[in-house]
């Protein structure tokens, strides 16, 4: 009969392995998540995910969720935590450059999904949600330009964000 | 879904995530992180998209207009009557005029500058292209350039 502690080292051990798998496969998700939030502090933000999930791996609770929402979670902490330079990219979003400038593909590709997010939306909501957050159209100006009551341009923007982020959840949310 | 308080910020111009009972939200529901993030993305990204012109600002072809919705028609009674023998189309109010002119201005706003064009077209109308050839009608609009200018920014 093995002796208690070497069984719980041995246990251990077989747990540090199995999260080292989890981190390294979850890996490339992580970093898809944090361009999508941070754009250039990406590789900083990964490295701090990864540096805290495996210091904190005890605390992960297989009962308690899986590991891929524990991850994200702990990402999106190191992302809130992160220093800010000069008011940081918490700001409005259509403030920030574009992800990928430097890389014509990516870039490509972003544009793409874009057009493909877009395609999914009504004309009248693909409309207004250009004039609200392309156009920086107020809800009045494009209530009096569509002669539409301000609920109902209010409603078609709602239900067209709403559309984007269940797409967005169909596909993973991984451009 | 989004939450009402999370659409709220989005109208006003807010980032939510700068927000603290968004974050709440989100670290509360980790399963929408990845698709929140990617529409926050998505929604900061519509800036940099090339904007459509305004309707009223479009320059505005109606000659081509008219000479494509005219082969349009055309081409739609040909495909329903073509087993049938060539009959005159119905003419509009003003078929008793043999020619009719239109004189059309359009704009063009792009790259910085504005240009202003004037058209003048000649659409001919005889009992002959109404009876022969049903396109005929278009192919006998004729426009020309008469004044072109461009205006000040």
């Amino acid at each position: 009969m093995p002796h208690p502690m070497t069984a719980d080292r041995a246990a251990d051990r077989t747990a540090d392995a199995a999260m080292s798998q989890i981190l390294a496969s979850m890996q490339p998700r992580i970093r898809a998540f944090l361009r999508n939030l941070a754009r250039a502090e990406v590789d900083d933000l990964v490295q701090e995910t990864l540096t805290r999930a495996w210091r904190s791996r005890q605390t992960f609770d297989p009962a308690r969720g899986t590991a891929d929402a524990w991850l994200l979670r702990v990402a999106f902490r190191a992302f809130l935590d992160r220093p800010k330079h000069g008011g940081g990219d918490a700001g409005a979003p259509a403030s920030e450059p574009v992800d990928g400038g430097c890389d014509p593909l990516r870039h490509a590709a972003l544009r793409e999904h874009t057009a493909a997010l877009l395609a999914q939306l009504s004309i009248r909501e693909r409309e207004i949600l250009l004039r609200f957050h392309r156009d920086g159209e107020s809800i009045e100006e494009i209530a009096r330009a569509t002669r539409l009551p301000a609920g109902t341009v209010k409603s078609h923007l709602h239900r067209a964000r709403n559309r984007m982020l269940s797409c967005e959840t169909q596909r993973g949310g991984t451009p | 879904m989004l939450p009402p308080f999370v659409q709220d910020l989005l109208d006003r111009g807010h980032d939510p995530l700068a927000d603290e009972r968004s974050q709440q939200w989100l670290l509360a529901h980790p399963e929408a992180l990845e698709a929140f993030a990617a529409t926050r993305r998505v929604l900061g990204d519509l800036r940099t998209l090339p904007p459509i012109a305004r309707p009223w600002r479009r320059a505005v072809p109606w000659v081509g207009v008219i000479a494509a919705a005219a082969i349009a028609a055309a081409v739609l009674r040909g495909r329903s009557d073509a087993n049938a023998a060539p009959r005159p189309l119905p003419r509009p109010d003003f078929a008793a005029m043999t020619l009719v002119s239109c004189r059309v201005s359009t704009s063009e706003i792009g790259g910085g500058s504005a240009r202003e064009r004037v058209l003048t077209g000649n659409v001919l109308q005889t009992a002959e292209h109404y009876v022969s050839a049903p396109t005929a009608t278009a192919r006998h609009i004729a426009a020309r350039v008469v004044e072109q200018r461009v205006l000040e920014p």
